[in-house]
C-alpha cells in the first residue's frame, strides 16, 4: 500500500483526539482549545488532500481494517468490522468535510466569541468531524450506520447548542426523531442485505462490505421485488439525512443552531451523507429500475417544492436552508435518473458554495444581529468584502454560467433530459427557475438598496466583519468560482472520469439544449428576481402580488403546512394516544384482571374461613368427596389423563 | 470507607486461593472441582456479612456507618472476585469454555432425590454474575445516606445478593429454584417498607406476580424431573433428556411464562411499573438492573436451551409477545409524566429486544439477546440512578414540574444525556451492539416482525429525547434555583457505570465472544434438531 493510504488512519485519529483533548484538558482554556481543534482538522486535511492526488494521479481502491477495532464484533461466522476505505469517492468526500471543518472553525474563532458554551462548541465539532469522516471512509454498513448515528448525536448536540433557549431544545430533538424515522427502516436493510448475502462474500471479506457485495447485488441471489425493497430501505435512511420529503421537515429548524454549524453540518457534509450513501451503493440502486425511479421522484418533488417555499421566506437563514433542501432534491433528482458523476459533482461543488452561502448570511446576522432580511438592506457598500462573496456564492448557487454550480448542475440537466420523461424536464427547468429567483431575491433584499429603518439601531454602525469571518469566505469564494472547472463536460481527466459508475468512465456529450434551457429558465428568474426586490429597477411590487396571490403566497410562508400536519396527525393523532391507550389498558383492563383476582382470593378465603367450622363430621364428608373425585378422575382418563402428567414416573 | 477497603483486602486473599485452584485446573476445563470455591465465595460472602450486620449494633450515626462500610466490603468483595474470574478467563477463553463451564463445583446435597450443590460459570452466566456483583456495589454506595431501619435494609440487600448470584450460578435445577425463591422475600421487603406512598398496593402486587411465576416453576421442575425419568436435577443432564414432543411443548410453556413473568413480556408487566415508581432507588437499580435478567437468563437457559423443538414450533407466538411489549412499552413510555415510570416502561421496551433475539433463535440474535441483557442492566441501572438523584434534588420526578435542570446541574444534565443516548441505542454505548446483533440476527428469521420492532428505536429516541428537552433544557423555573449537582460519591459511581457502558460499546468483542462460547451448545442442538 503507497504512502499517503497507509496514514489515512490519521484521518480519523486527529479529530477524535482533539475532541477528547478538549473535554478532558483544556476545557476552562477556550483559544487553546479552539486552535487543538483547527490544528487536528488541518491535520486531517492535508493527509486527505494528499489521498485526493494519489487517487487523481491514478484512481485505485484501497481498504484496510483499523488495528485493534478491525475485529469489533467477531466470533463464529460473523465479523463485523471498522477499517479505512479508500477510493475516489471517499478522497473526494473527506476532502470535503475536512476542508469545510477547518474554515468553519476559523470562521468560529471570531463568530463564536464571548458566547457560552465556546469550548463545548469546538469539542462538539471536532466529534462531528471525526464521527463523518468515519462515515465517509467506512466500508461497510456496519461502520457507515455507526458514524450515520454518531452525526446524527453530533447534530442534535450542536442544534441545541442554545439549550436554554426552547425553540433550539425543540429543533434538536425534531431533527433527531425525525432523522431516526428514515433511520429505523434502513437498519432493518442492513439485516436484509446480512440476511441475503452473509455467506455469499468473498473470502476474507467483512460482513456487509460495500465492494464484496458490489457484484452480488445484480448477481440473482435476491428477485427484482427483493431489490426494489432493499434499495428502499437503505434509500429511507438516505431520506432522512438529508431530508428529502416526506421527513424534510426538520432541516429548516435545525437552523436553531450558531451559523457555521449550519454551513458544516446542516448544508455542506452531514445532510449530503444521504446523497453520498445512495452514491456509495448506487449497485444496489442500478439493480433495481423501479427503485432509481423513486429516487428520481422523491428527489424532484424535494427540491421543487423546496424551491418554492425559499421564495416566500424571511429569514436569512431559513432561506439558505431551503435552498440546501432544494439542491440535495436536485443530486437525488440526478442519482435517480442515472447522472451519477453528475449528481456526485453537484455535492462537490455544493458543499462549497452552500457553505459560502452560509458563512455571509453569518457575517451579515453577527454586524445586523437580525436574521430578518427586511430588517436588512443596503450592505453593499458597507460590507464590500461579504457582499462580493455573497454575489458568487449566489450566481454560483442559480448555475449562472461559467460558475462552479453552473457546471455540476448542468450535467444534472443533461441527465434530466435524457430521461426523456416529460414530467421530469419541466420539474428541472422549474427548479432553475425558482432557484434563481429565492437566490437573488436574497440577494438584493438584503445588500442593494438602502438600510432598512429599524427601531434602536444606527445604520452607521455598520461595518464589515473581521478578518477570522472574511477570510473562510474570501477561499470558499474563490472555490465557488474556479471548482467548477475540474469537472468540464466532455475533457479527459476531468471530474466525470474520476467519480464515475461502472467499469470505465463514460465521456458524457455535452447537452446543449439542456444547457440552454436551464441557462434560460435561471435568468429568467434572476430578471424576476431583480424586478421585483431590486429597489434601483423594481417594477413590481412584491407585497401586491403576496397579497393577490394570497393562498400561493401563504401555503409556500407556511412551507405547505407540513409542519402542522404532522404535529396534528401523527404526534398528537396518533402517536400521544396510542400511548395513552396504552396507559388506559394496562391500568384497567390487565390491572383490573389482577385487582380482581386478588379481590377474588379475598372473598374466596373469607367463605373458606367458614367451612373451617370445627365440626367433624363436616371434614368427613369433604374427605370423602375428594376421594370419589380423585376415583372417577381415575377412571374416566386412565393412566393417560392429565394426572399422568405428574405421576407418570411413579409407575 | 476504609474500614470496608481492609475487609475487602482480606477477602481477596481469600479468593485468590480459591481461584489458584481453577488456574492450574483451567486447561483441563470443567471437570475439576477440587479447591476451587470462587463461585461459592461470590455468593455466599453476602450471607457473611448479612450476619455480621445483624450482629451489629444498630443505635446512632457511627453505627450506621459501619453497617454501610460492612455491606460495602461484602458486595464489594465479590464484585473483585468476579471481576478476577472474568479477566482469568479473558485470556484463554478458547480454551475455558470449549468444555462448557469454568469454576465449577459439585457435591452430593440431597441424596434422597438427587439434589446437587452444583454451581459454575460459562460464557452466559459469567456476565450475568458480573453484572449482579457490579450493580449490588453500586445499590449499596447509591444507599449511602441512608437514615430509617439502616440494619434491616442492608441485610435484606445482601440477602437479595445471595439469591440473584445464586440463579444465575446454579447448575442443579432444585438449588436454581431454591435461590429463585430467596430472592422474593427481601424485594418485598424492601418495596413495602423502604418505598413511596402506594408501596403497599406495589409490593403486594410485584408478590402476586412473582408468586404465580414462581408456582409454575416448581411445577415445571418436578414434571421435568419426573418425566425426564434420569432421577437429577443436573441441568446439564435435564437439557439433552428425551420427553416426548407433548410434555416438552408444555414444559416450554409453563417455564416459559414464569420467566414472562419476570422479565416482563406483554401481558405479565403491569406489576413493574408500580414496583419501580415505589422502590427506593437502589432497589429499583437492583430490580430492573438483574431481577429483569433472571426472567431472560431462564428463557434463554432453559426454555430454549432445554426445549429447542417447541422453542422453535412456538416462535412466532414469542415473536408477537416481543414485537407488542417493545411497542407497548416505547408507546407507553411517551405519555409518562413521572420520569421513573418512564424508565420503568423503557424496560418493558428494552426488554422486548431481548425476547426478540430469543423468537429468532439465530446464534446472532440470541447473542445480542445475553448482550441486551448486560447492557439493558447497566444501562437501565444507571437512568434508575440518575432519576434518583434528580429526585434527591427536587423531590418531584414529575417531568411537567422540572425544567431547564442543566442550567444548575450541568453534571448531572451531562451524565443523563450520556445515560439517554446508551439507553436509545446509540452507538459507541453497549445497547447499540445488542440491538445491533438482535436485529440482523432476528431479521434471518422473522422479516415483517422485525420490521415492527424495530420501530422501537424511534420511540425510544422519542421518550427520552422529549424527556430531556422538557427537564434539563429551555429556561430554568423559578423552583430549581436552589438546586446542587452531585456529590463525589454519586458522580463516581456514575462516572464508573457510564464507563462500562461505554467499553463495552467501543469493545464489544470479548464479551460477544464469551457468550458465544456459552451459546454453543444452545446453537448446536437448534441447528441439529
Amino acid at each position: 500500500m503507497p504512502a499517503p493510504y497507509t496514514l489515512m488512519w490519521l484521518i480519523l485519529l486527529l479529530p477524535l483526539s482533539a475532541f477528547a483533548l478538549m473535554f478532558a484538558l483544556t476545557y476552562e482554556n477556550k483559544r487553546t482549545s479552539a486552535y487543538i481543534g483547527i490544528i487536528a482538522a488541518a491535520g486531517a486535511d492535508i493527509v486527505s488532500i494528499w489521498v485526493l492526488f494519489a487517487e487523481l494521479a491514478k484512481p485505485q481502491h484501497w481498504q484496510y481494517g483499523l488495528g485493534i477495532f478491525s475485529d469489533f464484533i467477531q466470533y463464529a461466522d460473523i465479523h463485523f468490522q471498522l477499517g479505512i476505505l479508500a477510493d475516489p469517492l471517499a478522497a473526494m468526500m473527506s476532502v470535503v468535510v475536512c476542508s469545510v471543518s477547518f474554515l468553519i472553525q476559523v470562521y468560529s474563532l471570531e463568530y463564536m466569541r464571548g458566547e457560552e458554551g465556546y469550548v463545548r462548541y469546538f469539542g462538539f465539532i471536532s466529534l462531528f468531524t471525526f464521527s463523518m469522516l468515519l462515515l465517509v471512509l467506512s466500508p461497510n454498513y456496519f461502520q457507515t450506520y455507526i458514524g450515520w448515528e454518531l452525526v446524527g448525536v453530533c447534530s442534535y448536540l450542536l442544534i441545541g447548542h442554545y439549550f436554554k433557549r426552547p425553540s433550539a431544545a425543540a429543533a434538536a430533538k425534531k431533527a433527531f426523531i425525525v432523522t431516526r424515522l428514515g433511520d429505523f427502516p434502513f437498519l432493518v436493510g442492513i439485516g436484509y442485505i446480512f440476511f441475503r448475502f452473509h455467506g455469499h462474500l468473498a473470502g476474507g471479506a467483512a460482513d456487509l462490505d460495500f465492494y464484496a457485495l458490489k457484484p452480488l447485488y445484480a448477481g440473482g441471489l435476491v428477485g427484482s421485488l427483493g431489490l426494489f425493497l432493499m434499495a428502499m430501505m437503505v434509500f429511507s435512511g438516505a431520506v432522512g439525512k438529508s431530508a428529502q420529503f416526506p421527513l424534510h421537515v426538520w432541516l429548516p429548524d435545525a437552523m436553531e443552531g450558531p451559523t457555521p454549524i449550519s454551513a458544516l453540518i446542516h448544508a455542506a457534509t452531514m445532510v449530503a451523507a444521504g446523497v453520498y450513501l445512495v452514491a456509495r451503493t448506487y449497485d444496489l440502486f442500478a439493480a433495481s429500475h423501479q427503485a432509481l425511479a423513486v429516487v428520481a421522484a422523491i428527489g424532484a418533488v424535494t427540491s421543487l417544492m423546496a424551491a418554492i417555499w425559499a421564495v416566500a421566506q424571511d429569514d436569512i437563514k431559513r432561506i439558505v436552508a431551503y435552498s440546501t433542501l432544494s439542491h440535495l432534491g436536485l443530486m437525488m433528482f440526478g442519482l435517480g435518473v442515472g447522472a451519477y458523476s453528475a449528481a456526485v459533482f453537484h455535492l462537490f461543488t455544493h458543499a462549497w458554495f452552500k457553505a459560502l452561502l452560509f458563512l455571509g448570511a453569518g457575517s451579515v446576522i453577527h454586524v445586523l444581529h437580525t436574521q430578518d432580511i427586511w430588517e436588512m438592506g443596503g450592505l453593499w457598500k458597507r460590507m464590500r468584502v461579504t457582499s462580493w462573496t455573497m454575489l458568487i456564492g449566489a450566481c454560483s448557487a442559480a448555475g449562472i454560467p461559467l460558475f462552479a454550480g453552473f457546471w455540476s448542475k448542468d450535467g444534472i440537466m443533461a441527465g434530466v433530459f435524457a430521461s426523456q420523461n416529460p414530467v421530469f424536464i419541466v420539474v428541472a427547468i422549474l427548479i432553475s427557475f425558482f432557484s434563481a429567483l429565492y437566490t437573488f431575491r436574497l440577494f438584493f433584499v438584503v445588500f442593494t438598496g438602502e438600510p432598512a429603518k429599524r427601531r434602536a439601531f444606527d445604520p452607521k454602525k455598520i461595518h464589515e466583519s473581521s478578518s477570522p469571518i472574511l477570510v473562510p469566505l474570501v477561499v470558499l469564494a474563490v472555490l465557488a468560482l474556479l471548482i467548477g472547472y475540474v469537472g468540464l463536460p466532455g475533457i479527459k481527466g476531468s471530474f466525470t472520469q474520476f467519480v464515475f459508475f461502472g467499469r470505465n468512465p463514460v465521456v458524457e456529450d455535452v447537452n446543449y439544449v439542456a444547457i440552454g434551457a436551464s441557462v434560460v429558465a435561471g435568468l429568467l428568474g434572476l430578471v424576476t428576481a431583480g424586478l421585483f426586490y431590486w429597489p434601483a429597477y423594481a417594477r413590481f411590487s412584491a407585497a401586491d402580488f403576496n397579497r393577490r396571490f394570497a393562498r400561493v403566497y401563504d401555503w409556500s410562508h407556511n412551507k405547505g403546512y407540513f409542519d402542522e400536519i404532522y404535529e396534528a396527525m401523527f404526534v398528537r393523532g396518533v402517536i400521544v394516544n396510542l400511548g395513552r391507550a396504552a396507559q388506559w389498558f394496562d391500568s384497567h383492563v390487565i390491572d383490573g384482571f389482577v385487582d380482581g383476582v386478588a379481590d377474588g382470593y379475598r372473598l374466596l378465603g373469607d367463605r373458606v374461613r367458614r367451612l373451617q367450622s370445627g365440626k367433624v363430621q363436616g371434614y368427613a364428608v369433604g374427605l370423602f368427596a375428594a376421594l370419589v373425585a380423585i376415583a372417577v378422575v381415575a377412571l374416566i382418563f386412565g393412566s393417560s389423563g392429565p394426572l399422568a402428567l405428574v405421576g407418570g414416573a411413579a409407575r | 470507607m476504609t474500614l470496608a477497603l481492609t475487609m475487602i483486602q482480606g477477602v481477596l486473599a481469600l479468593a485468590v486461593q480459591g481461584g489458584t485452584g481453577t488456574g492450574a485446573g483451567a486447561g483441563t476445563t470443567a471437570a475439576s472441582t477440587s479447591g476451587n470455591f470462587l463461585i461459592s465465595l461470590v455468593v455466599w460472602l453476602p450471607l457473611i456479612g448479612a450476619l455480621v450486620i445483624l450482629a451489629l449494633p444498630n443505635r446512632g450515626e457511627s453505627d450506621h456507618g459501619n453497617i454501610k462500610n460492612v455491606a460495602l466490603a461484602f458486595t464489594g468483595a465479590p464484585l473483585l472476585i468476579s471481576l478476577f474470574a472474568t479477566w482469568s478467563t479473558f485470556t484463554e477463553m478458547g480454551v475455558v469454555f470449549t468444555g462448557g463451564y469454568k469454576y465449577e463445583e459439585n457435591y452430593n446435597w440431597i441424596g434422597a432425590f438427587g439434589a446437587h450443590y452444583h454451581v459454575g460459570v460459562d460464557g452466559i452466566s459469567l456476565p450475568l454474575m458480573l453484572l449482579s456483583t457490579i450493580l449490588f456495589f453500586v445499590a449499596v454506595l447509591a444507599s449511602w445516606n441512608l437514615k430509617t431501619r439502616v440494619k434491616e435494609y442492608f441485610f435484606l440487600i445482601l440477602i437479595l445478593d445471595i439469591g440473584v448470584t445464586g440463579v444465575f450460578t446454579a447448575m442443579d435445577l432444585f438449588l436454581f429454584f431454591i435461590f429463585w425463591e430467596i430472592e422474593l422475600i427481601p424485594m418485598f421487603l424492601l418495596i413495602i417498607l423502604w418505598g413511596g406512598p402506594r408501596r403497599v398496593y406495589a409490593a403486594w402486587k410485584f408478590l402476586l406476580f412473582t408468586i404465580a411465576a414462581s408456582a409454575l416453576l416448581l411445577v415445571a421442575i418436578l414434571v421435568l424431573y419426573f418425566k425426564s425419568g434420569a432421577g437429577t436435577f443436573d441441568m446439564q443432564t435435564l437439557a439433552s433428556a428425551h420427553l416426548a414432543p407433548e410434555v416438552a411443548a408444555v414444559l416450554f410453556w409453563l417455564f416459559f411464562l414464569c420467566f414472562a413473568i419476570k422479565l416482563p413480556a406483554f401481558g405479565f408487566h403491569t406489576w413493574l411499573p408500580d414496583a419501580h415508581v415505589e422502590a427506593p432507588t437502589a432497589v429499583s437499580v437492583l430490580l430492573a438492573g438483574i431481577l429483569l435478567k433472571m426472567g431472560g437468563y431462564g428463557m434463554i437457559r432453559i426454555c430454549v436451551g432445554f426445549f429447542s423443538t417447541p422453542a422453535k414450533t412456538f416462535s412466532l407466538a414469542i415473536l408477537a409477545f416481543a414485537v407488542v411489549g417493545i411497542l407497548w412499552g416505547g408507546f407507553a413510555a411517551l405519555v409518562q409524566d413521572d420520569m421513573k415510570r418512564m424508565v420503568a416502561y423503557s424496560s418493558v421496551s428494552h426488554m422486548g429486544f431481548v425476547l426478540l433475539g430469543i423468537s429468532a433463535l439465530t446464534p446472532l440474535a440470541l447473542n445480542g439477546a445475553v448482550f441486551q441483557l448486560f447492557a439493558h442492566g447497566v444501562i437501565t441501572g444507571a437512568l434508575f440512578l440518575l432519576v434518583g438523584l434528580v429526585y434527591d434534588r427536587a423531590h418531584t420526578r414529575s417531568i411537567k414540574e422540572l425544567g431547564g435542570l442543566a442550567q444548575r446541574t450541568p453534571y448531572l444534565a451531562v451524565a443523563w444525556v450520556l445515560a439517554a443516548f446508551a439507553s436509545a441505542g446509540l452507538p459507541g454505548f453497549a445497547g447499540f451492539i445488542a440491538e445491533f446483533e438482535i436485529f440482523l440476527g432476528s431479521f434471518q428469521a422473522h422479516h415483517v416482525g422485525t420490521f415492527l420492532a424495530v420501530f422501537g428505536v424511534v420511540l425510544s429516541a422519542g421518550y427520552l429525547l422529549w424527556m430531556l428537552e422538557r427537564v434539563f433544557f429551555g429556561p430554568l423555573k423559578e423552583a430549581w434555583t436552589r438546586l446542587k449537582d452531585p456529590g463525589p460519591l454519586e458522580l463516581g459511581y456514575m462516572v464508573g457505570m457510564l464507563t462500562v457502558i461505554f467499553l463495552l460499546g467501543v469493545a464489544p468483542k470479548a464479551l460477544a465472544q464469551m457468550i458465544n462460547y456459552g451459546l454453543a451448545p444452545i446453537t448446536q442442538k437448534l441447528s441439529g434438531g
